[in-house]
């Protein structure tokens, strides 16, 4: 009886392994191999036309660059405003702290191309912020930009906002984990607050931010939902990839989406590799040997004092009031204008309630089958990434080649979508397997890639904050058998991680644009159907639907929140 | 004897590293069998072996006369307690209790049945419907017991049960402990690292130390004819010296740190006296109850003038630290009843010459390296 168990658990552990590899791994690798296998077709593209010559490869630079320059800028100003973030709601006591908690982590499960459509109206017309001033406008335009760097400040602002939870909550993770004691012993040795900061707790936490802001550069690059509604005429690599795809330019489109894996592996393997292995980072010590430390000390006492703790505070508050609940306000706003006629023209057309139910476009019948298309991919993606993340769970923990493991299913998560979705396309359709067409069942299989990561992550953060590894050998020794084992102490107590990973996915699958646009075929999603409907004008309809995606992610971080305070 | 429990030789490597070397003995049923040993001697891998949790690399276990290496732990039918207890917390007490009749099938009113009573046996039946975490240090040992007594198991594995608890209340329990084990008839392996309880609680004691089982044998034995200087040192307060052989036939030694303290040893035995070779260097073992204010003065005894310099009071008697008056060696004096000397004095002190203990002087790493 116990070898059948002995040889049923290895069985099983090798099938996880190879269902991580077929729908996890193998996704986020397989476009790499486009690249020498169909070299001919790339040349002729992109290379050699013999029509336009090597346009194409100019335009492959110039998106990349822009990418890459708008990435960067976005981490940069992720660390600039993460830091101060981190540190008061890590350490700042004050009523409504846990709201902004909530405020910051929203943009974590809110489907980005509604809040992209939320920003823009909110920022470009006078339903937002333009009507808060009086004007007839909104303060900017879709097509202003930040002079030297040339970026726009709507991109910018939305990828800022987008990717500021990727900072803020490890660093504040990390700062709340570091003892009070270490802060209080350097007070006492007669530090200020803020060279305390900077000498203890910063350097402690380097690890943390530096994932942090890696992992912020992967989301900007990969960004696709908001970026395709307010990008204007600017194009990233990663809505390229789905333009260009759309106009049946695969060779161009995969070279691109591979340069794009490749790169994205290039900055954030090392990186991790290097963290995980030693688990904390060093910064050369620039000031002590400048003998600037004195001044810098100086300063800082100044920066101590009460009044900049205030201002401190002040500044996050209106700060995520900006960027975050300013665009849900707008968007209920524009709606409660909308409902029953265009406020401008007063044409009942141009109101919601005509363009979702009586429209010939039928945008109602679009809006609920996207709906329920959504929660099917997501609760199916959801289901099947639990069933293979909790066996790869004790994979990883039991195992030496855990650690390479665990490191190779971050690529999923940083590498740009819309090239996962290339590379989901090509694996299971014509290229390799040829077994699933565009469609449901595809864009299932492509969420599933980034899901297991997702849950894996989340299943890790309890089983290692827990005893579970020795109750379950308790367990064994007072009689249960595996099945009783599992069912009885190991899920019960990894509950809350599931769940947490669970609902993480599912408001990851219900927000993604990129990837669900090119395996979609027909079967638009709630995300993907807002950008369609804002490319072709139909403002009300994006309205109401960016509406009910808001709704469902609050609903969703409520849940989350429950559960946490559990 | 009647063996309910035998080891025979287990092995049992980390990374390459043996932490188990060549472990082998039998416990007799209804025995309270103690292993006693410094952290990291290895004690609770080989507890692991013995509940099935850990494997071993070489060797076997009987329980019961049914070989059981192969076996997995469900199906083992032992009583396992936990070091940090492990109780489960997201069940009731009286679910962690229940734990293992529901997992083994048991009948629901047989099993409430049996449930009920390890509860008010350990005094938790109020406490039925709390959950692991709303109890005290105290109470979590107890559920972690009666969970551990509810598999009705014959052979009990207890990896130091009563660590967890503070002094006081550890104290009390040991008491119950034995008496919980005597009245239900159960076999007991139970692994510590403190002398007091394992001489209040073994029928016989395993001395462990550094993957190895030193000895085996009850108390009395093992302070009696200890079988080197570990378990000597580890088990009782005493002197140890270093010292040089001036004479190996009047047995006259000198302190290999301190040249005014000179004193004689009269081995007992073969072994001992064969150590004794001129100019040689060994160790002595001097109990410190056996040293006395003065003592007669003669031939059999060695006699020092020392100043009193520290004096410990502890449960069941006083120990003082004395310094030798010419040179620097510390000697400790162990006594029921305090002294009529205080801090300061000059007092007389001396040992028998047949009461100091001679070992090689390559066991001195054994007990440097814990913590002498």
């Amino acid at each position: 009886m116990a070898s059948l168990y002995r040889k049923g658990g290895l069985i099983l552990k090798i099938a996880i392994l190879i269902a991580t590899a077929v729908f996890v791994l193998m996704p986020s690798v397989f476009l790499i191999s486009f690249i020498p296998v169909n070299w001919d077709e790339i040349r002729y593209e992109i290379f050699d036309n013999p029509i336009v010559g090597d346009t194409g490869w100019k335009l492959i630079q110039s998106v990349l660059i822009f990418s890459f320059k708008l990435s960067i800028l976005t981490a940069l100003i992720d660390v600039c405003l993460g830091i101060p973030l981190a540190y008061i709601l890590a350490y700042g006591r004050f009523p409504g702290k846990s709201i902004l908690d909530t405020l910051v982590s929203l943009p974590l499960v809110m489907p980005t191309s509604g809040f992209g459509f939320a920003t823009l109206i909110s920022w470009t017309t006078n339903l937002g912020l333009g009507g808060l001033f009086g004007l007839k406008t909104g303060v900017i335009d879709i097509t202003s930009k930040i002079p030297v760097v040339d970026i726009p400040i709507l991109l910018l602002l939305v990828h800022v906002t987008l990717t500021l939870p990727y900072v803020v909550k490890p660093l504040q993770a990390r700062f709340i984990d570091i003892k009070p004691s270490l802060l209080e012993a350097s007070r006492i040795l007669g530090a200020n607050p803020f060279t305390s900061f900077r000498k203890v707790i910063l350097p402690l936490s380097l690890p943390a931010l530096l994932s942090g802001s890696i992992m912020a550069l992967a989301r900007s690059l990969g960004e696709t939902g908001a970026t395709m509604i307010v990008s204007g005429t600017y194009i990233t690599a990663a809505v390229a990839i789905v333009r260009w795809e759309f106009e049946f330019k695969i060779a161009t489109a995969s070279f691109l989406g591979a340069l794009l894996i490749l790169s994205t592996w290039a900055i954030v393997l090392p990186l991790e590799m290097m963290l995980s292995r030693k688990g904390w980072v060093s910064l050369p010590k620039i000031l002590a040997r400048l003998d600037l430390e004195r001044r810098v000390i100086v300063l800082e006492e100044v920066l101590s004092s009460s009044l900049s703790s205030i201002i401190g505070k002040a500044f996050v508050v209106i700060l995520l009031l900006i960027l975050v609940v300013l665009p849900i306000f707008s968007t209920s706003y524009s709606a409660f204008l909308y409902w029953g006629k265009d406020p401008f023209t007063g044409k009942m057309e141009g109101g919601i309630l005509y363009q979702i139910f009586m429209s010939p476009a039928g945008y109602g019948s679009l809006l609920s089958r996207a709906i329920l298309t959504s929660f099917i991919v997501a609760g199916l993606s959801t289901f099947l990434s639990v069933c293979i993340s909790i066996p790869l769970v004790y994979i990883i923990e039991e195992y030496g080649f855990g650690r390479v493991l665990r490191t190779l299913l971050k690529i999923p998560l940083v590498i740009p979508t819309s090239a996962l979705g290339i590379s989901s396309m090509l694996l299971w359709g014509p290229r390799l397997f040829n077994i699933v067409t565009p469609g449901v069942w595809l864009i299932t299989l492509t969420h599933m890639t980034f899901s297991v990561p997702v849950i894996v992550e989340s299943i890790i953060a309890v089983f290692e904050g827990s005893d579970i590894r020795d109750c379950e050998d308790v367990a064994r020794t007072l009689g249960a058998k595996p099945m009783e084992l599992a069912e009885l102490i190991s899920i019960p107590m990894l509950k809350r991680g599931i769940l947490t990973g669970a609902i993480l996915s599912f408001t990851h699958s219900l927000g993604e644009t990129g990837a669900t646009f090119i395996v979609m075929g027909g079967d638009y999603t709630v995300s993907t159907l807002v950008v369609t409907m804002v490319e072709s004008l139909a403002i009300p309809a994006a309205l109401f639907s960016t509406l009910i995606l808001i709704v469902f992610s609050l609903v969703f971080m409520g849940i989350v929140k429950v559960i946490a305070g559990e | 004897m009647n063996s309910f429990l035998k080891i025979s030789n287990i092995w049992k490597y980390y990374s390459g590293r043996p932490v188990l070397k060549d472990i082998s003995f039998e416990v007799s049923r209804g025995e309270y069998f103690v292993v006693l040993g410094p952290t990291g001697a290895g004690k609770t891998t080989l507890l692991k072996i013995l509940a099935g949790i850990v494997s071993p690399d070489k060797g076997e276990i009987y329980i019961d006369g049914k070989p059981m290496v192969n076996v997995p732990p469900e199906e083992r039918g032992v009583g396992y307690f936990p070091q940090f207890f492990n109780l489960f917390n997201h069940m009731t007490v009286w679910d962690n209790v229940c734990f293992p009749l529901l997992v083994k099938g048991i009948d629901i009113v047989e099993a409430e049945k049996i449930c009920k009573e390890m509860l008010s046996l350990m005094h938790l039946l109020d406490r039925a419907d709390s959950y692991p975490y709303e109890l005290s240090g105290g109470m979590r040992q107890r559920v972690a017991l009666a969970r551990a007594l509810a598999t009705g198991a014959e052979l009990l594995l207890l990896d130091e049960p009563l660590s967890q608890l503070d002094a006081k209340l550890s104290v009390e329990l040991r008491e119950e402990l034995k008496s919980i084990a005597r009245s239900l008839g159960r076999t007991v392996v139970h692994v510590t690292n403190n002398v007091e309880e394992a001489v209040e609680l073994a029928d016989r004691i395993a001395v462990m130390n550094n993957g190895y089982i030193i000895q085996v044998g009850s108390y009395d034995e093992l302070r009696r004819k200890p079988k080197n200087l570990f378990v000597e040192y580890f088990l009782s307060d005493v002197n140890v010296f270093r010292a040089y052989v001036l004479d190996p036939h009047d047995g006259l030694l000198r302190s290999s740190s301190d040249v005014c303290f000179k004193f004689r040893v009269k081995p007992l035995c073969e072994d001992a006296s064969s150590l004794l070779r001129s100019g040689g260097e060994v160790i002595v073992c001097v109990d410190s109850d056996v040293i006395v204010l003065d003592p007669p003065s003669d031939s059999g005894w060695n006699v020092f003038d020392a100043i009193v310099e520290e004096v410990l009071f502890h449960r069941g008697g006083y120990t003082y630290i004395l310094k030798t008056c010419c040179g620097a060696t510390k000697i400790m004096m162990k006594v029921m009843d305090e002294m009529e000397v205080g801090i300061g004095c000059k007092v007389k002190v001396g040992f028998k010459t047949s009461d100091a203990r001679i070992y090689d002087v390559s066991e001195y790493d054994s007990i440097l390296y814990h913590g002498g």
